[in-house]
């Protein structure tokens, strides 16, 4: 019986290590997908873009991955991205700089979206 | 060697040819001076001055249509004498109306109607000659010595295209730079209607667009002045009307916009904007607008199929939102060609909207009045519609024609007379 009640303890504690673990794991997952589809649009990149965009998008592809492209040296300064709590929302710090001629544009980051597709995550617009 | 004075008959016969001489000369003199006397005689009472050479009429550097081409000061033909009388024309100045005139010579309209035959009293232009009634004629060459003056050569018509209040700019009717056909009349009555009931405020309007309609030089100088409207005077009502917005940059106007950025939440400034609010949605939620100018397409380059799908996106919202889109076409070719312009003048007919068509009158200017770079404005900082120089710049005549667009719509729609 007591080797029943060891058993059953070193389960619980590898059940709820294991969750911890793979919830971080996915966590970062979702905010490494924000952070690469950002990059990805600022730089124009259509074949991240399209891969990490979520299929309700998909009618916005062109315009995402031409958000920047009347701009020049647009690149994100001082990104970070988490993951919110029971929310698939990612939220982001940093800013995009660009220029127009002469003239720098900043767009600040906010807060985007996420869901899961066949198990990866996609980055599916701002949040509400 | 003989000397003349030694010969008698000499002598004589030159005393003798001495006096006939005299003779002759004495009564050519009286012949002449009874000529001149007769001749005298028969002058007429009227003695004229010298009249001054007609001035150039119109500056070989600027269109012969602008409107806001004073005509130069004719000095008068005066006449000194009432008798015979003689009929004196007027020649309308850039700014008289007939009711003007007539006052300026104690006439009434209807005098002017009926000596001129005027089919039209409501129909006169700078240049036109106009017949004044000939009762009061040394009155009026007294009071009015400046504006008195002959019937003009026949080079005078040159002017005649310019209106007194201005139906063309630079030679394009107004109704070929704001197209709105009686469709599109009762569609934007809809929209404005359903605007009304949304509230809107039917005294702002917004904009978007790129940096070609940045406020530095789009507009804003309306609200904050100086500048002269020159013979479009009758534009300021809609400058009075829509006050709050000339000078108004708007969340929707940015630089390097695209048509797909204003529907995208990443351009819309978050310090301002809500959490996933569109450029547009954005701009319409803080100005509350009833109508937008829709300037697009400089940077839609290449793109025609997608720049075509978000224009159409554009005034679908502003439709729905109660807004009225007036689609405005752009001077540049910057996307090699005239395809977008083409596009936004076929998404104005399929949805039966305003056109702001600003590229044919970009068309009567040098370099389609961009600056060097192709893309934008030439800037014209005086505002000043009274110079030549203002209907030879992208930007002077942009912002008028925008002031046409506003001021067609308010009259139309607003039911507001100027």
């Amino acid at each position: 019986m007591k080797r029943h009640w060891l058993l059953f303890t070193v389960y619980c504690l590898l059940f709820t290590l294991l969750t911890a673990c793979g919830g971080g794991a996915d966590d970062d997952a979702a905010a490494r997908t924000v952070e690469r589809y950002l990059e990805a649009k600022v730089a124009g990149d259509a074949d991240t873009v399209q891969a990490l965009l979520c299929s309700t998008m998909e009618q916005d592809l062109l315009r995402e991955t031409q958000s920047f492209s009347s701009v020049s040296d647009a690149h994100i300064e001082n990104m970070a991205c988490t993951k919110a709590a029971d929310r698939d929302i990612v939220n982001c710090t940093g800013t995009i700089i660009a220029l127009y001629g002469a003239e720098q544009t900043d767009f600040q980051l906010s807060s985007y979206a996420v869901v899961q597709e066949d198990g990866e995550w996609k980055w599916c617009g701002e949040s509400q | 060697m003989t000397s003349p004075t030694n010969n008698p008959v000499s002598e004589e016969w030159y005393a003798l040819r001495t006096f006939l001489l005299a003779l002759i000369s004495f009564f050519l003199f009286l012949g002449v001076v009874a000529a001149a006397l007769q001749f005298q005689a028969t002058l007429p009472a009227v003695s004229l001055v010298t009249p001054q050479p007609l001035p150039t009429l119109v500056p070989s550097s600027v269109p012969l249509d602008e409107p806001v081409l004073a005509l130069p000061t004719i000095t008068p033909t005066v006449f000194a004498a009432a008798t015979p009388i003689l009929p004196l024309t007027h020649l309308v100045q850039s700014g008289e109306t007939l009711s003007l005139i007539a006052n300026q010579y104690g006439l009434t309209v209807d005098s002017l109607i009926l000596a001129n035959n005027l089919a039209n009293p409501d129909v006169v232009w700078a240049g036109q000659s106009l017949l004044i009634p000939g009762e009061r004629e040394e009155e009026i060459a007294a009071a009015m010595p400046t504006t008195v003056t002959p019937i003009l050569p026949p080079t005078a018509p040159l002017t005649a295209t310019l209106p007194l209040t201005p139906t063309t700019l630079n030679g394009i009717p107004f109704n070929e730079i704001v197209v709105i056909s009686p469709e599109t009349w009762a569609n934007i009555q809809t929209i404005y209607a359903h605007g009304q009931e949304l509230g809107r405020d039917p005294h702002a309007f917004s904009k978007i667009g790129d940096s070609t309609i940045d406020a530095e030089h789009f507009l804003s100088r309306f609200a904050t002045g100086p500048y002269n409207l020159g013979a479009y005077a009758f534009l300021q009502p809609t400058i009075d009307h829509f006050s709050a917005s000339f000078a108004r940059q708007g969340m929707a106007v940015q630089i390097g916009l695209h048509s797909w950025n204003a529907l995208d939440p990443f351009w819309a400034d978050k310090t301002i904007c809500e959490p996933a609010e569109t450029v547009i949605a954005c701009e319409f939620r803080l100005h509350n607008p009833s109508l937008v100018l829709i300037r697009l397409g400089a940077n839609d380059a290449g793109v025609p199929e997608n720049f075509a799908r978000n224009m159409r996106d554009i005034v679908t919202y502003a439709i729905a939102q109660g807004v009225i889109p007036v689609l405005g076409t752009k001077a540049d070719r910057a996307e090699g060609s005239d395809e977008n312009n083409t596009i936004i003048r076929q998404i104005a007919a399929e949805y039966h909207l305003p056109l702001w068509d600003f590229d044919r009158v970009a068309a009567t200017l040098p370099q389609r009045g961009l600056d060097e770079d192709g893309i934008h404005l030439m800037a014209y900082m005086a505002h000043d519609y009274t110079q030549p120089v203002a209907f030879e710049r992208g930007h002077a005549l942009h912002n008028l024609t925008a002031l046409l667009v506003l001021d067609t719509i308010r009259v139309g729609i607003m039911n507001e007379e100027g």
